[in-house]
């Protein structure tokens, strides 16, 4: 959020001449580019493949695929892009997290990007190289149907924004780049049999969710299966024909879209209800210990004969570590208590919330990774303490997770990424204080745990070779041999191994019949032999952890929640159990990772900035009162988005005579490729302005000179800002008769805290404060001295899940020979008062706000068209403010209640009702007053 | 300013109209050159061009698309217009429509007959516009779209929509009658003897008897078929989605032969007296034995081939979607030269008195003097 800020408010200093100790600025988390990163370019036939450090292996692998992928696609599109597609690679996704070429945050379940404008695919490899092959693909898919529909519209001379929806776009992706994995089939399956499936007609309601993402790949797979593979390409080629895409899709198919619709819902539920013949869900066969908020890994802790169930979970809006008492028998779900707050400061910055990065040992300590500034760490937690014993940072390591202690608590062992990318086991000794690295390749080596003895770790790897090639199987390596050798051999994957509490039985997920579902190991005399099912869950277990030797609590997944459940395995019954025999003579040769045949050392090069514009817009205004202005606005940034130039031309001239006077010109420059962004530029303005000391003021003035603005965050909470301008300043307040000189010299400093969390129109969690120091003087003319202090302090407490109330207090001082007055008054602070109708060289806010969920949802059918609103909110307020310049007037204030809509994610509406506190917080104004406006919560 | 806006713009668009414009002259009126779609150029070609002019409309073209008339070449486009040109690429004049052109049209003694995608709506256009007048003088609606060419058997207009439903029109824009086949096509049909040979999505080929509506024979032999059918010495060769390059015999149906070329074609096969020729999605032409299937050759462009390539005794003249002509070695499968264009390369080259039309996206068609020899 803070890059787009930094850059947002540059252009706004461009636009308002003497922003300096302005009055409006931004909160926002920070993107903290904590790499360096050395970008070097590997061209192929039709990519430009960036990459840095040492990560050149793993790009020549994704290079293939991109070849690969490119090869394919134009045969299944009809269609050629000659333009070279840049294609950058992160190492891993906290790296990738630090991309300038969104602007926005990146959060942790997106798997890569394609941006429209300079058409870049961006992606971040986690560890698997089928996955990285999938996200590849996944992307191109994109780059050639973006550019398939433009060639189309363009081709037949229709406007070039129209777009197919989004589950069109994004299920296509899915469906053309793979061909389905167990938890696209999960998430489906769950959606048909729990009833929480949207049908065609209701896509919208789930746009932009991972659901959405599988609908549209299960809407195209069907449509290819009854109607044919080539009625995917026709949906594209038609897309000129009709303005609306359902309309494309009935002449596509020739079929309503109603009856298409009722065939897809159909042939959806004669594929999973039949399921419950063999199948159950995880709630009738286990008792369900929880019943809201995600929750992931449990871990069953015996604390002074209680046992109690520690896991992460996310149940305000913040991954968190939590407790709850294990009580299966209890009439109540047991009300977990956090333990760990997480993800409100730096230390614990973020967790990963689907990944299995947390472990407690017998001896009570809790091991748990976060990321922390520019890597991941692992945590130490002691449970009797109560408190942080440890944290551990590895240089050599970007990402960790998976862990797991020993037997005897004094180990532990985890997946991490390096600096290649490769995801390899290591151990950490706890009392020695070191670390071993136990694998090192490219295949992808996930969730260790010790043998009883510590002798050797059990773990998932895609090294499957043979017949089986690249499934995830498990594997086991002796820790003095460091030899490899399977344990499982099966066209399946696998993960979450686990010991009962005697190690006499070792345990896992596995999807061999599509769903994951709980398997014990079986051992004849030579060894690993077969599996066995123990579960025949419809939906899917995720990581379980033992209560005693037959039952365990697991995490699971139904109606698209992740819950915690209790199982006894003895209530399982030995019919249900099936057996899978292994043969381990099929095994083969491990396979190998194809790579880009490079022809030679000139196609890797180093990277060089390269500038492309990025936005261009002009405008024309003419009114009969001030005549005609016209500018332009340019902006141009290289391929990593680290480098931005904007442009700025205006002219506010009212005759021809004028229009050099009234010039307006700014250039500047904003970099964002290090940890501290910084920009500078030069600036001329003149024309009228407004004078805010009096209503109805306006002046001539001419101003040109030059700034420099530095941000520094120390994590993505915080941060300072500072800023210096130097503007020389040529004011007419009656033409040519008074005047005033001045050149102006401004500093600020601030320091900008936020941890908010947000709903649909305001923050509901955490905290933002703003502190700034300034001081603005007239180093030729001494016209000008003032200094500036601004406080603003937001606090939000939560209430409930969409509840919270709101507090603000807020200081403003300008103090000196000419000092700016600030302003206050309507919907952004003091409602109910006149908009900015309340200044003073010193202001000061407070206000105490409930914030509430009104309507979820609100339809208005029309006999033509149909209108929705969602999350509706309410508020109820109380303001209080004043303003001065040098002896204090009056303190105002109001109470009211309002509601909010946020339409679209662009613009939130606010309309207040209330009454006005007059004559210094005496008394209500009479009557009520009405205030419309736009903007979110403070 | 918008009043003055309108005047040019008024100014600019000349309608289709040709003062001397008269009947039965020759030209190359046809799609494949005749409706067997066997065009075969009994010449070499010069492999160095001079470029005479170039024009642009304001679509893009479609595969075919280019007629030429005595001494005019009509361009209709896929932002549904119709244009006119002389010899030496001077404007005409043109027709706009609401909707997308993806066929060339057709010359009846002064009627321009084409076949109209209209926007927003789900049927097609079967337009008639009369050149002396000038304007339209009949326009028939069919369902659904059309994407195969036309075809003129002497007794009137057959339109084969997109629906796989064959429409029969009188010279006059009359609506004779319709043959429903139910399966989608898109697949321009090639005649002989009055009997239609066209595939569909279905993977089967159909022979239709124009003048009883029979069906000669409708076999199943492949998965679908995209391309069009040529027919030369009593075979028809047909390309389909899985890469398959069929002859079969014409009278029958049967499958004489078969070869592979690994990817989805969609252009027409080119055939002369050995020899048949075939380019497919993936950018790769092949050649094969006309009698036997056998492969000669085989040449990788590396771009997207989707437009019927014109075929003389020496080069094969491809286009290609990666912005380039390819000139073919007929005899050994080698690129002699290749021509860079600023887009892709979009219509089947046409040749006629000795100059070389190609239409390039988006909209521009080039006129090359070419010697032969």
């Amino acid at each position: 959020m803070s890059k787009k800020i930094f850059k947002y408010s540059i252009i706004l200093i461009t636009f308002l001449a003497e922003i300096t100790s302005a009055q409006f600025y931004f909160f926002g988390r920070n993107k903290v580019q904590y790499e360096k990163f050395d970008w070097k370019v590997l061209k192929t036939d039709h990519f430009d493949i960036y990459y840095y450090g040492e990560f050149g292996e793993m790009a020549e692998i994704g290079a293939r695929f991109a070849e690969e992928a490119f090869d394919e696609y134009k045969v299944k599109f009809n269609n050629y892009i000659s333009r070279r597609i840049p294609l950058i690679f992160y190492n891993t996704h906290i790296q990738f997290e630090q991309t300038n070429i969104a602007s926005g945050f990146i959060p942790e379940g997106v798997g890569g990007f394609f941006e429209f404008i300079k058409g870049r695919v961006v992606i971040p490899y986690l560890g698997s190289i089928e996955q990285f092959k999938h996200v590849i693909r996944h992307e191109l898919v994109h780059v050639f149907m973006s550019n398939k529909i433009y060639n189309v519209l363009k081709d037949h001379r229709i406007s070039t924004d129209r777009t197919p929806p989004l589950w069109f776009t994004e299920g296509l992706a899915e469906f053309w780049s793979f061909k389905g994995d167990t938890q696209s089939e999960m998430v489906m399956r769950d959606a048909v049999l729990n009833g929480y499936f949207a049908d065609y007609n209701n896509l919208y309601s789930i746009s932009g969710t991972y659901l959405m993402y599988k609908e549209g790949q299960y809407f195209l797979q069907f449509i290819a299966e009854k109607y044919g593979a080539d009625k995917i390409l026709l949906l594209m080629e038609n897309i000129w024909k009709f303005p609306r895409f359902d309309q494309v899709i009935e002449f596509t198919i020739g079929k309503k879209i109603d009856d298409i619709n009722n065939e897809w819902v159909f042939a959806l539920k004669q594929k999973y209800f039949p399921l419950y013949g063999t199948n159950y869900p995880i709630s009738i066969k286990a008792v369900k210990l929880t019943d809201s908020g995600f929750n992931f890994a449990p871990r069953v802790y015996n604390s002074y004969a209680t046992k109690q169930i520690y896991f992460v979970g996310n149940r305000d809006g913040y991954t968190s570590i939590y407790k709850m008492n294990y009580e299966p028998e209890a009439e109540e779900f047991a009300e977990p208590i956090k333990v760990v707050q997480g993800e409100k400061d730096a230390v614990f910055e973020a967790f990963h919330l689907l990944d299995n990065s947390f472990d407690v040992s017998k001896n009570g300590m809790i091991a748990f990774v976060t990321k922390s500034l520019g890597s991941d760490v692992i945590h130490l937690f002691s449970i009797k303490e109560s408190e942080l014993i440890n944290t551990l940072k590895f240089d050599e390591l970007i990402s960790i997770k998976s862990l797991s202690f020993s037997n005897d608590g004094t180990k532990i062992t985890f997946n991490g990424t390096d600096k290649k990318g490769f995801l390899d086991i290591f151990v950490y000794d706890l009392a020695g204080q070191k670390l071993e690295r136990i694998t090192n390749d490219y295949y992808s080596d996930s969730d260790p745990i010790f043998n009883k003895n510590s002798s050797s770790i059990i773990f998932c790897s895609d090294r499957t070779g043979g017949i089986f090639q690249k499934t995830q199987n498990l594997f086991e390596i002796d820790l003095a041999t460091k030899e490899i050798k399977y344990l499982t051999y099966t066209y399946a994957n696998i993960s979450t191994p686990h010991f009962s509490p005697d190690y006499s039985r070792l345990y896992f997920t596995c999807d061999y019949d599509g769903i994951y579902n709980i398997w014990e190991l079986n051992y004849d005399k030579s060894g690993p032999s077969g599996m066995t099912q123990l579960t025949k869950f419809v939906t899917s277990a995720y990581d379980f952890s033992f209560v005693d030797n037959s039952t365990i609590v697991t995490a699971g997944f139904e109606k698209f929640s992740f819950q915690f459940y209790f199982l006894n395995f003895n209530n399982i019954p030995d019919t249900s159990r099936r057996f899978v025999a292994f043969d381990f003579g099929s095994t083969g040769a491990i396979w190998d990772a194809e790579r880009i045949a490079v022809k030679s050392e000139v196609e890797k090069i180093k990277y060089e900035k390269q500038y492309t514009l990025d936005y261009a817009v002009s405008q024309l205004v003419t009114d009969p009162v001030y005549g005609t202005r016209g500018g332009a606005l340019f902006l141009l940034s290289d391929l990593m988005g680290d480098d931005n130039y904007l442009f700025y031309f205006y002219n506010t001239a009212e005759i021809q005579s004028e229009v050099l006077k009234n010039f307006n010109i700014a250039i500047s420059r904003i970099n964002l490729g290090k940890r501290a962004n910084y920009a500078y530029g030069i600036f001329h303005y003149a024309g009228r302005r407004y004078d805010i000391r009096q209503s109805d003021e306006f002046f001539y003035e001419r101003v040109f000179g030059g700034y420099f603005e530095l941000f520094y965050p120390f994590s993505s909470f915080d941060r300072i800002e500072t800023d210096v301008s130097l503007a020389n300043s040529d004011k007419e307040l009656f033409e040519d008769i008074i005047g005033r000189k001045s050149l102006l010299l401004s500093n600020s400093l601030s320091f900008v805290h936020d941890n908010s969390i947000w709903g649909p129109t305001g923050p509901l969690d955490g905290s933002r404060f703003r502190i700034l120091l300034g001081y603005t003087s007239d180093v030729k003319y001494s016209n000008v001295n003032y200094y500036s202090l601004i406080v603003d302090y937001r606090k939000y407490f939560r209430l409930g899940l969409r509840s919270a109330i709101a507090a603000r207090a807020a200081l403003f001082v300008n103090h000196g020979k000419e000092a700016r007055r600030y302003f206050a008054g309507g919907s952004w602070d003091l409602r109910g008062w006149p908009r900015f109708g309340i200044r003073g060289e010193k202001l000061w806010l407070s206000s105490l706000e409930l914030r509430f969920p009104l309507i979820d949802q609100l339809i208005i059918n029309f006999p033509v068209l149909g209108l929705g609103f969602f999350d509706i909110r309410g508020a109820l307020y109380f303001d209080a403010g004043s303003a001065w310049d040098t002896n204090y007037k009056e303190t105002l204030g109001s109470v009211g209640t309002g509601i909010r809509i946020n339409l679209f994610n662009a613009i939130v509406l606010r309309y207040d009702i209330g009454k006005k506190i007059e004559k210094n917080f005496t008394q209500f104004q009479p009557k009520l007053f009405y205030q419309f406006f736009f903007g979110y919560d403070f | 300013m918008i009043f003055v806006l309108s005047l040019l713009s008024v100014k600019c668009t000349r309608p289709l109209f040709i003062r001397d414009f008269f009947v039965d002259k020759p030209g190359f009126t046809i799609y494949g050159g005749n409706y067997q779609r066997n065009y075969f150029l009994k010449e070499n070609l010069d492999t160095t061009w001079q470029k005479l002019w170039d024009v642009e409309t304001e679509g893009s073209q479609q595969s075919s698309s280019l007629i030429i008339y005595d001494k005019y070449l009509f361009v209709s486009d896929l932002s549904g217009k119709v244009y006119a040109y002389d010899e030496n690429g001077n404007f005409l004049g043109t027709s706009k429509y609401s909707g997308s052109i993806s066929t060339a049209p057709l010359i009846y003694k002064q009627e321009l007959i084409f076949a109209l995608n209209d926007y927003n709506e789900k049927y097609s256009s079967v337009v008639y516009y009369d050149m002396n007048f000038p304007k339209v003088i009949e326009r028939a609606r069919i369902e659904g779209s059309v994407h195969n060419e036309l075809v003129d058997n002497g007794s009137g207009i057959f339109v084969l929509s997109d629906q796989g439903t064959l429409y029969s029109f009188s010279y006059a824009g009359l609506k004779l009658w319709e043959f429903k086949t139910g399966v989608q096509t898109f697949s321009s049909p090639a005649l002989f003897k009055n009997n239609l040979i066209f595939g569909n999505q279905n993977g089967e080929v159909l022979s239709v008897n124009l003048a009883s509506r029979e069906v000669n024979y409708r076999l199943k032999i492949s998965s679908a078929f995209e391309s069009g059918v040529v027919i030369k010495n009593n075979r028809a060769f047909i390309g389909d989605n899985e890469g398959n390059l069929f002859c079969l015999e014409l009278a029958s149906g049967k499958v004489l032969w078969k070869n592979k070329t690994g990817f989805k074609i969609k252009t027409l096969p080119v055939v002369n007296d050995s020899t048949v020729f075939v380019s497919n999605l993936h950018g790769d032409i092949f050649s094969f034995n006309i009698n036997t299937g056998r492969l000669n050759w085989k040449c990788e462009t590396g771009g997207v081939i989707d437009v019927t390539p014109l075929l003389s005794s020496n080069l094969l003249l491809q286009p290609n979607q990666n912005k380039k002509l390819y000139m073919v070695n007929v005899s050994s499968g080698k690129i002699v030269k290749s021509i860079d264009y600023p887009e892709k390369v979009r219509t089947t080259p046409l040749f006629y008195n000795n100059t070389l039309y190609i239409g390039v996206d988006k909209g521009n068609i080039y006129a090359y003097k070419v010697g032969t020899y």
